[in-house]
């Protein structure tokens, strides 16, 4: 059976990524992880969307 | 069809109450301010609404890039732990099941897929339209705000206008907003123009302006969770393309970064040609 796009595709790539992705959260916690993320989103959110 | 699409409902449905279950700012008017806030969703859910409890991730990359711009100083250490931190959690999502989270959670494209069955006449969008999206993440989410230290995109998003802006000024927190001025009414045309557009042409900012979306979408191409036609079962009927909200023919290429992975097509199929799974291996 034929089929396009399924056979032959490794799926090292994707566990490559998903290493490497795993890899750039756990680089990020070296420094501070989601803080920057949280402190945006809970303060300054508001100004981001041009409300203040 | 009608299982797929009914599945399809019930999980968006249930990842729009997930990510906006805040309901005590009714009673408070404070907004959540909770350690989940840290987290990025994989979908297009403003971070200023007011029941939300979880990050938008293109409002977090892009005040990556304010932080990174040279009109802010001190900021780079934070700016690179942001960047790891959003890409890698995307990344994360697309490398597992690539565009899926577009066709089965995002509450904007669930959104629009809800506007769309208003009956009207309706628009088809050329397929150079998916350009858009990709400009949209590399000017308005990166360079602009990178340049001016300001979230340009955040500010003309139509999703902050909808979940934040409106909620807030309906039922404004307990400390109060300022009076609000032009920039507030050029938000709501904007918004009135996205909303126009979601009822006369199927999912018309996930093809052409979601910079969501134009990071998911190549992560078709090399995810864990894929699509396959078995060409020797196929009859080449196009009852997959007619039913496709993206327009798109899977068959030409099923791994195509506008596929939004919602499975409508497999369904339609008269011959059981199209597959979808994850392939581990
Ligand atoms: S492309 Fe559409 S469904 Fe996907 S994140 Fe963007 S708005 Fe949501
Ligand atoms: S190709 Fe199929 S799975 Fe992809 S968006 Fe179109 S109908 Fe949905």
């Amino acid at each position: 059976m034929r089929v396009k796009a399924w056979r032959g595709k490794k799926s090292s790539v994707s566990w490559l990524v998903l290493a490497l992705c795993a890899l750039a959260v756990g680089i990020s916690f070296i420094w501070e992880g989601p803080r920057t993320v949280y402190v945006h989103a809970v303060i300054i959110c508001l100004d981001c969307i041009g409300l203040i | 069809m009608k299982d797929t699409e009914r599945l399809r409902r019930i999980t968006q449905t249930l990842a729009l109450i997930a990510v906006n279950p805040y309901f005590v700012y009714f009673a408070s008017r404070l907004t959540y301010q909770g350690g989940l806030k840290g987290v990025c969703v994989p979908g297009l859910n403003c971070y200023a609404c007011p029941l939300t409890v979880f990050s938008c991730p293109i409002g977090s990359l892009q005040h990556s890039f304010t932080l990174l711009s040279p009109r802010v100083k001190g900021s780079v250490s934070r700016a690179f732990a942001s960047f790891f931190y959003v890409l890698g959690s995307v990344g994360l999502v697309g490398a597992a099941v690539g565009r899926m989270p577009c066709g089965w959670l995002c509450p904007f494209g669930f959104l629009q897929d809800l506007l769309y069955k208003i009956p009207t006449p309706k628009l088809r969008l050329p397929a150079w339209t998916r350009w858009g999206r990709y400009g949209f993440l590399v000017f308005l989410v990166a360079l602009v705000p990178f340049l001016t230290a300001t979230s340009w995109f955040s500010r003309l998003c139509p999703a902050g206008a909808l979940e934040g802006a409106v909620p807030l000024k309906l039922v404004p927190p307990a400390l109060p907003l300022p009076p609000s001025g032009w920039f507030l009414w050029l938000k709501m045309a904007i918004l009135a123009f996205f909303l126009l557009w979601f009822v006369l042409s199927s999912r018309p900012f996930c093809r052409s302006v979601c910079p969501l979306g134009a990071m998911l979408g190549p992560c078709n191409r090399f995810s864990l969770y894929r699509m396959a036609v078995d060409e020797r079962s196929c009859t080449s009927c196009g009852r997959c393309r007619e039913v496709c909200p993206v327009g798109i023919d899977i068959t030409e290429d099923p791994d195509s970064a506008d596929c939004l992975r919602c499975l409508r097509c497999r369904k339609a199929c008269p011959s059981g040609a199209l597959r979808a799974g994850f392939k581990i291996s």
